[in-house]
């Protein structure tokens, strides 16, 4: 009787048998080619090896040229593949590159880019906000826009409360979809080593790569960062998508919508969060407005609303603790104001999912913005009377 | 280090293989003091504070085994310095895997105060220590034959199984260690090493982890588990750590036989087993061999002697009695298989998935002896897909412990699984609901269908079929082992598998072209890279 382990027991006693013995097929195969057959003096150990030492060079050969290929069509052919994420970006890069800015500005997350909609309003503008970006992603998009000849009037930096907390969408959205290129990853590598915040670095823990060559692989689209989604868009399958996402996008002038459902009671993440700003993204942050403080462009901070469902989960001191540290940072910025309350709650019905702003939503909070700027639209008929310290 | 990693694919490995035959040109001294080396490095990787603890280990071990040796003509003090040793042993792997959950249950259960201490898992303490308590024994009953320190560390300490097994057998081991042939160069081995390994890295990379979210859906959120999303959890993990491990042994396997060293095999298609006694006899063989050397013999034996020394049957007459099946099979094996359960983490949910394959497995041994096997051998042609079955629907239920985070976690996920938490309904897309008409609204109405977009439907049918393939590849494809037979993967035999003709591996250009590809894919699908399941062992 065993535990049903009899085969097992006796086999620690069987002597294992070195080398492992000839095997009379690879010979065959390898003589199987004639220019082979001039070989067959050779002892059959030395003619194994010789097969295998062919084996490996054509096993090495298939894996360098296999590998090759799915990396020239990752670098070549992000659109084919990648998420909606990449065609946003590359029609909010076409704004910037041809500095198409307009009066007004906007950076955030998307619930900004959601719920702000440029061709609402009267004046030109332009919507730069990132899904998934936080204000480290700002600080090299308002540096490229500031590279142009034409500023505008005012820019608008609109966060969600967890974008000062962290950036958990750094290395999947903004590093992949090439947001960020390899001077910017190196800038905030080197930034948060200086900070001594390796938020950063500790969002890939166990890929084991030193900082600097995932800077460089992230550069150079190294596939199996994108092995997901060669998979879920099926090699090829969003191209078409991706195109007309942009064309869209390029259109709205960098709105785009999230959720369009009628109305979400959702619960969004800010039902569980306490809040504590990053020093990496507070540097970021700072030294965003600083930036444009140089450049005398007064900068309007926003705060998007929040479901109610989501709202009556909030702890308040979150809403406090980002109330104060926004009217830190406008203390010690001047050209900057606060406009609207943190983090309002509006009605479940605005919203097309947990997070973002529908249709409606986002006509209704685009009018306030209308209001809210007309201090720097508008300076001399300009009311400022829903401005709020 | 993970062997699914970039720094092992494209740093260590590279660098050990290149080192490793550059070294066999100054003799086999050399280029093993070379694979000590990288193993030390290898373990050292992650936590570099725990090779003080692994040479320890090494260190306390050896000595002990000498000393052991060296007592042979007391009994009576050889095996007390044995059961030193053992104890020395099994007191570290309490104190780093185990000490911290005991003292949270005795927390919670107020009998102790204070802050729980976090104690950090030194990476593959079970392993390397039932390797050397085997060593111990073994040196004890005079089954040692090589006794050098030099080979005894190279033994423990070769990184392709230090961290997660197979578990390894001095007897088995310890001969090619010796053997300067293993030293050499030698191309044949090297691709049937690239070629297990890459079989391996694409089990692990493409087929356990891409099974991630479906098991966190479940096993995750045990308590809302609609019936569709736990057993969509349960059958996806019953996938994954089969990937995860086979993967893993394949890769152990396929490594080792890069440096010129066979394995024992670890993994043989469980899933295909048509009894819980041939699931253990093909699941973590090695753990399996191990429990029944060192726990269940000596167990056994225990029981037969103080049952012959009260003058009571032995024989297998004995067995078929009430008394006799409950002290000869049933304590044994329930003893052992806690064991197992416990070796696999410290919790309460381990234990009872010990537990419960221990009742399967008496079981299983009481149908035997009541029911012995038919004079030809045979079984109906219907017989054995129903035996898989119902021995693969046992280990669905094992498994449910095996990953729920506790056992409530996995009682709310069976009731899930019963339908407790209701049913979701099937995810159609509008475009096909629109053409149902009138019995649209009935089925939406009552609950049996979902609206879904079209992407939505594809996803959800692209993830279902993705499952029903890998189960495929599961029970009727040939694994590793059974692909590589002609070239003799593992020590041991190895039979031909299904499609032998297809599907074994040649060294020729076609083998090349789809190896190089598969280990492109495996490579590819590392994306983020993640832990194997085994690692917590």
């Amino acid at each position: 009787m065993s535990l049903g382990l009899d085969t097992l027991r006796a086999e620690p006693a069987a002597t294992p048998r070195l080398p492992p013995p000839v095997e009379r097929t690879a010979t065959r195969d390898a003589l199987a080619n004639p220019a082979d057959r001039g070989a067959a003096s050779l002892s059959a150990a030395d003619e194994r090896e010789r097969v295998a030492r062919r084996y490996l060079a054509a096993f090495a050969t298939a894996f360098v040229a296999f590998f090759g290929l799915v990396w020239i069509y990752t670098a070549l052919m992000p659109m084919a593949f990648l998420t909606r994420d990449y065609p946003v970006w590359i029609a909010k890069r076409s704004l910037l590159s041809s500095c198409d800015l307009g009066s007004a500005s906007f950076f955030g997350d998307s619930r900004a880019m959601a719920g702000m909609d440029p061709r609402a309003l009267p004046f030109p503008s332009s919507n730069f906000a990132l899904s998934g970006s936080s204000p480290i992603e700002s600080y090299f998009v308002v540096k490229r826009a500031l590279l142009c000849a034409h500023r505008p009037k005012v820019v608008v930096i609109a966060y969600s409360s967890g974008k000062f907390i962290e950036d958990d969408d750094f290395w999947n959205i903004s590093a992949r979809v090439g947001i960020l290129n390899y001077a910017d990853i190196r800038d905030v590598q080197r930034k948060s080593a200086a900070l001594h915040d390796d938020e950063i670095e500790a969002l890939r823990p166990s890929d084991h790569l030193a900082p600097s060559v995932r800077a460089a692989l992230f550069a150079l689209r190294f596939p199996p960062f994108y092995f997901d989604s060669l998979v879920n868009g099926y090699v090829a399958g969003r191209y078409m998508h991706n195109r007309a996402a942009e064309r869209q996008v390029l259109a709205d002038r960098g709105h785009a919508f999230f959720g369009t459902a009628p109305g979400s009671d959702a619960v969004a993440a800010e039902a569980l969060l306490t809040f504590k700003a990053s020093p990496l993204i507070d540097a970021y942050f700072t030294a965003t407005l600083s930036a444009l403080a140089h450049d005398k462009i007064p900068v309007v901070l926003m705060s998007l609303p929040i479901n109610d469902a989501t709202c009556k989960l909030m702890n308040p001191a979150l809403r406090a603790g980002v109330a104060r540290y926004l009217a830190s940072v406008v203390a010690a910025h001047p050209g900057t104001r606060i406009a609207g309350p943190a983090m309002p709650c509006w009605p479940d019905r605005l919203f097309g999912d947990a997070f973002h702003l529908n249709a409606a939503g986002a006509a209704a909070y685009t009018r306030l913005v209308d209001h809210w700027l007309q201090p720097e639209i508008n300076p001399v008929t300009g009311s400022s009377r829903v401005v709020e310290r | 280090m993970l062997f699914n990693s970039y720094v092992f694919l494209f740093g260590f490995l590279p660098l050990a293989l290149a080192g490793y035959y550059v070294m066999t040109a100054f003799g086999p001294r050399v280029s093993a003091l070379w694979l000590i080396l990288i193993s030390f490095v290898f373990y050292g990787w992650w936590n570099p504070q725990f090779l003080i603890l692994f040479a320890v280990s090494i260190i306390f071990n050896y000595t002990a085994s000498e000393g052991i040796a060296r007592l042979e003509a007391r009994p009576r003090a050889q095996t007390l310095a044995l059961c030193l040793a053992i104890a020395a042993n099994v007191g570290a792997l309490i104190y780093y895997k185990y000490l911290e959950a005991i003292i949270r249950c005795l927390t919670g259960l107020g009998l102790v105060h204070g802050p729980v201490v976090s104690i950090a898992l030194p990476l593959g303490i079970s392993f390397f220590t039932f390797t050397q308590i085997g060593y111990l024994i073994d040196k004890k009953d005079g089954l040692v034959k090589e006794r050098g320190l030099f080979h005894y560390i190279l033994f423990v300490s070769f990184f392709p199984h230090l961290i997660a097994g197979p578990i390894l057998h001095n007897r088995e081991m310890m001969p090619q260690l010796v053997q300067p042939k293993t030293y050499r160069f030698s191309a044949e081995n090297l691709a049937v090493g690239f070629a297990i390994f890459g079989f391996g890295l694409v089990k692990k990379t493409l087929f356990a982890d891409t099974m991630l979210d479906s098991v966190r859906a479940g096993f995750g959120h045990p308590g809302t588990a609609s019936f569709n999303t736990a057993w969509v959890a349960v059958l996806s993990y019953a996938l994954q750590i089969y990937f995860d491990f086979s993967g893993y042994s394949d890769m152990a396997i396929g490594l080792a036989r890069m440096f010129n060293i066979r394995f024992p095999m670890n993994f043989n298609s469980p899933y295909k087993a048509a009894s819980v006694i041939e699931l253990w006899q093909r699941w973590h063989m090695t753990l399996s061999r191990y429990l029944a050397l060192y726990v269940y013999n000596p167990l056994a034996l225990a029981v037969t002697r103080g049952r012959a020394s009260r003058n009571l049957a032995i024989g297998r007459f004995a067995q078929a009695t009430p008394g006799g099946f409950a002290s000869m099979v049933v304590l044994p094996t329930m003893i052992t298989m806690a064991i197992a359960g416990l070796w696999h983490g410290a919790g309460l949910q381990y234990l009872i998935f010990g537990l419960i394959h221990g009742v399967y497995l008496s079981i299983n041994h009481a149908i035997r002896i009541l029911r012995p096997r038919r004079a030809d051998g045979g079984e109906g042609w219907l017989t054995h897909p129903v035996k898989v079955f119902f021995t693969f629907a046992a280990t669905l239920l094992g498994l449910v412990f095996f990953r729920s985070s506790s056992v409530g976690a996995a009682l709310q996920l069976l009731g899930g699984m019963i339908g407790l938490h209701g049913f979701d309904g099937l995810m159609l897309p509008g475009a096909v609901l629109a053409h149902l008409g009138d019995l649209r609204v009935s089925l939406l109405h009552s609950g049996l269908v979902q609206p879904t977009s079209a992407v939505g439907f594809i996803n959800a049918a692209g993830g279902l079929s993705w499952i029903i393939l890998l189960y495929v590849i599961v029970w009727c494809f040939p694994n590793t082992q059974q692909i590589m037979y002609r070239f003799e993967p593992t020590l041991g035999r190895v039979q031909a598998g299904p499609f032998a003709a297809y599907l074994s591996w040649r060294p020729n250009l076609i083998w090349a072209a789809a190896a190089g590809a598969a280990l492109c894919l495996g490579v590819l699908a590392i994306g983020g890279t993640s832990e194997f399941l085994y690692f917590q062992f």
